[in-house]
C-alpha cells in the first residue's frame, strides 16, 4: 500500500514541479486523454488495434521502470504489486474501449495486463543492434535502436497501404516515420554532450538541423520512394507531408533546447502540440523556440 | 597559463565559491582537495565553462574551451550507443577525425557493447580515453581514480605524468591523499568555499601530518569505541 501512496505522491510532485496545481492537473490530464482517445476512434479505422498497441507499450515501459520492486519485496508480493499497478494504468483504456463498444479489444487487454510482470529485465543485451547511423551524432544512433519497432511498423504500414491501395494509410505511415524521428529529439541529453561541441550556438543548431534532416531523410527514403512510385498522382501531397515533417523536426530540436537542460515545460509542450493542429502557427513558434534555446545554450557554447 | 581572478559562485543565497584567485601553469599537475561539498566540482565546472560565475578566467588561447578535456565524477552516458560510437561522438564534436579506436583501446574496453552496460569504472575509463583522443591542452579530471581497478589506476597515473611532460595542464581532484602526493606538483586546499592553502611538493608530507592531527584525531576522539 505504501508503494502506491509513494506513486501518488510522485505524480503530485510532478504536477507541482511543472507549476500546475494538483487537482486541475488531474482534470487536464483526463481531458487530454479523453480528447486523444475520441479523436483516435473518430479518425482511424484500426483505432482499437492502435489503442491496444499504445496501452501495451505503456504497460511494458511501466514494468521496465518498476522492475526494481523485485529487489525490494518478496517475489510474490512484487509480482502482485506490479500486476495491480498494470491494472490501475489499464482502467482508463478499458473504460474507453467499453464506451466505444470494442469488447474484443477490452477482453484482450483484460487478459494481457498481468503478463508483462513476468518479462525479465535483468538480461543486458551483449550484441548491439546494427544501425546505418553509426557515424552520426547520437540522436539517430540511439534513436534507431530505441524506436526500431516504430521504424518497422511504419514500413509495414506503407507496404499494407500499397497492397490495399489505401493512400491515407500510406500518408499515416509517412507521418509515423516523421513522428519516430521527432521522438528521437524529445528527451534532453546531459549538458556534457552539448558542452563538448567546439561551436557557437548558431553553428551548433546548424549542425543539429542538418544532421536531423539528413538522417530523417535516410529513414524516410524507403517510405517516400514506395509512396511516390505507387501513388504518383498524389506526389504533391506526399512532398508536402515530407517537407512539413522536416519543419516539425526542426521545431522539435529548438523546442528541446529551449528548455535545456530540463525537459520541456508544460506551456512549451502545449505550444508545440498546438502547432501540430495549426501548422501555420510554426511561423511564430519556431522563432520563439529559437530565441529561447539560444539563450539556454549560451553558457555551454561560447 | 590560465589565470583565475576573484571567481565567485552562488546558487541563490548560498555561496559555493568565493574569492578564488589562482594561476595554472602548463606542464604542472594540480590536485584539488577539500571536504565533501567544499566546492571542488563546482570550481571545475566553472573552469570548464559549464557554470556561469562572477570574476574572470583568462586562458592562453581565445578558444581554449574547445581544448579542455573534462572527466566527470560519474561520466554521463547516452542509452543505446556503443563505446565505439561514444568515442566517435566526442571526437567528432571537437573536429577530430579519428576512427582507429580499437587500436588505441588502452583499457581493453568492449567497444562494441552499449555504454549503459558498462560498470562505473569502465565508463570512467571510456570517458578518460575520449578526453585523450580529443588531443586536449587542459585536462580537468574529477576523481579520475575512483571506481577504477588497480592496473588502470596505475595506467592513469602514468598517463598523467606523460601529459605533464608534454606541457599539458592537468587538474585532478581526489580524496585519496597518497594518489595526490604521487601525481601532483601542487595541491590546492579548498575549505570554507575558498582556497585556504596552496601546498607545493616539498610540503606535502607536513600537510598530510596536519590533516591527520586536526581531522583524524579530533574526529576519532568523539567515538568512545576506537
Amino acid at each position: 500500500m505504501y508503494y502506491f501512496q509513494l506513486q501518488f505522491k510522485r505524480i503530485n510532485r510532478t504536477f507541482s514541479e511543472a507549476g500546475i496545481p494538483i487537482l486541475p492537473g488531474y482534470i487536464f490530464t483526463l481531458l487530454i486523454f479523453t480528447l486523444f482517445s475520441s479523436k483516435l476512434f473518430e479518425n482511424f479505422l484500426y483505432a482499437p488495434f492502435i489503442y491496444t498497441g499504445i496501452w501495451f507499450i505503456l504497460v511494458l515501459g511501466l514494468n521496465k521502470s518498476n522492475a526494481i520492486l523485485t529487489y525490494i519485496y518478496p517475489k510474490k508480493a512484487s509480482l502482485l504489486i506490479r500486476a495491480v499497478e498494470n491494472l490501475l494504468v489499464s482502467l482508463p483504456f478499458l473504460l474507453v474501449l467499453f464506451i466505444q463498444k470494442e469488447y474484443l479489444s477490452a477482453l484482450i487487454l483484460l487478459f494481457l495486463f498481468p503478463f508483462p510482470v513476468f518479462i525479465p529485465y535483468k538480461v543486458k543485451p551483449i550484441r548491439s543492434i546494427p544501425t546505418p547511423f553509426k557515424n552520426q551524432p547520437f540522436e539517430f544512433t540511439s534513436g534507431f535502436r530505441r524506436f526500431l519497432f516504430l521504424v518497422i511498423s511504419s514500413i509495414t504500414l506503407c507496404l499494407i497501404s500499397i497492397i490495399s491501395d489505401n493512400f491515407n494509410l500510406g500518408i499515416f505511415s509517412l507521418a509515423l516515420m516523421h513522428l519516430t524521428c521527432i521522438c528521437m529529439y524529445m528527451l534532453p541529453e546531459n549538458e556534457y554532450f552539448v558542452w563538448i561541441y567546439s561551436k557557437n550556438v548558431s553553428g551548433f543548431f546548424i549542425t543539429k538541423n542538418l544532421n536531423g534532416i539528413l538522417c530523417s531523410s535516410i529513414l524516410l527514403a524507403p517510405v517516400i520512394t514506395l509512396l511516390m512510385f505507387f501513388f504518383f498522382d498524389k506526389a504533391i501531397i506526399i512532398s508536402f507531408v515530407f517537407l512539413l515533417g522536416l519543419l516539425y523536426l526542426s521545431t522539435s530540436i529548438f523546442a528541446k533546447y529551449s528548455a535545456f537542460p530540463s525537459k520541456m515545460s508544460v506551456p512549451q509542450a502545449i505550444l508545440f502540440w498546438l502547432s501540430t493542429w495549426f501548422p501555420f502557427f510554426l511561423v511564430v513558434i519556431i522563432p520563439v523556440f529559437y530565441r529561447k534555446s539560444k539563450k539556454q545554450l549560451s553558457q555551454l557554447l561560447q | 597559463m590560465t589565470t583565475i581572478n576573484i571567481l565567485e559562485k552562488s546558487y541563490g543565497k548560498k555561496t559555493i565559491l568565493k574569492d578564488i584567485s589562482l594561476k595554472l601553469q602548463s606542464g604542472i599537475v594540480y590536485g584539488f582537495v577539500g571536504d565533501n561539498g567544499a566546492g571542488k566540482t563546482t570550481f571545475l565546472r566553472c573552469l570548464a565553462g559549464f557554470e556561469n560565475f562572477s570574476g574572470k578566467i583568462e586562458f592562453d588561447k581565445p578558444s581554449s574551451k574547445n581544448h579542455i578535456g573534462f572527466l566527470e565524477t560519474n561520466p554521463s552516458v547516452i542509452t543505446k550507443i556503443t563505446g565505439w560510437e561514444y568515442l566517435k561522438l566526442l571526437c567528432d564534436a571537437r573536429g577530430i577525425k579519428d576512427e582507429k579506436f580499437e587500436e588505441q583501446n588502452i583499457f581493453d574496453l568492449p567497444l562494441n557493447e552499449y555504454v549503459e552496460n558498462y560498470s562505473t569504472g569502465m565508463r570512467k575509463k571510456l570517458a578518460f580515453m575520449a578526453t585523450l583522443l580529443q588531443k586536449n591542452e587542459i585536462f580537468i579530471l574529477d576523481e579520475p581514480f575512483n571506481g577504477v581497478d588497480i592496473q588502470s589506476n596505475m595506467l592513469i597515473s602514468e598517463i598523467i605524468q606523460r601529459l605533464k611532460k608534454q606541457g599539458k595542464t592537468v587538474i585532478i581532484t581526489s580524496h585519496i591523499f597518497s594518489i595526490l602526493t604521487e601525481c601532483c606538483d601542487e595541491i590546492v586546499h579548498i575549505s570554507d568555499n575558498t582556497i585556504s592553502k596552496n601546498i607545493s611538493k616539498q610540503d606535502f608530507n607536513s600537510f598530510g601530518d596536519e590533516i591527520k592531527k586536526s581531522v583524524i584525531d579530533a574526529s576519532l576522539s568523539k567515538l568512545n569505541m576506537l
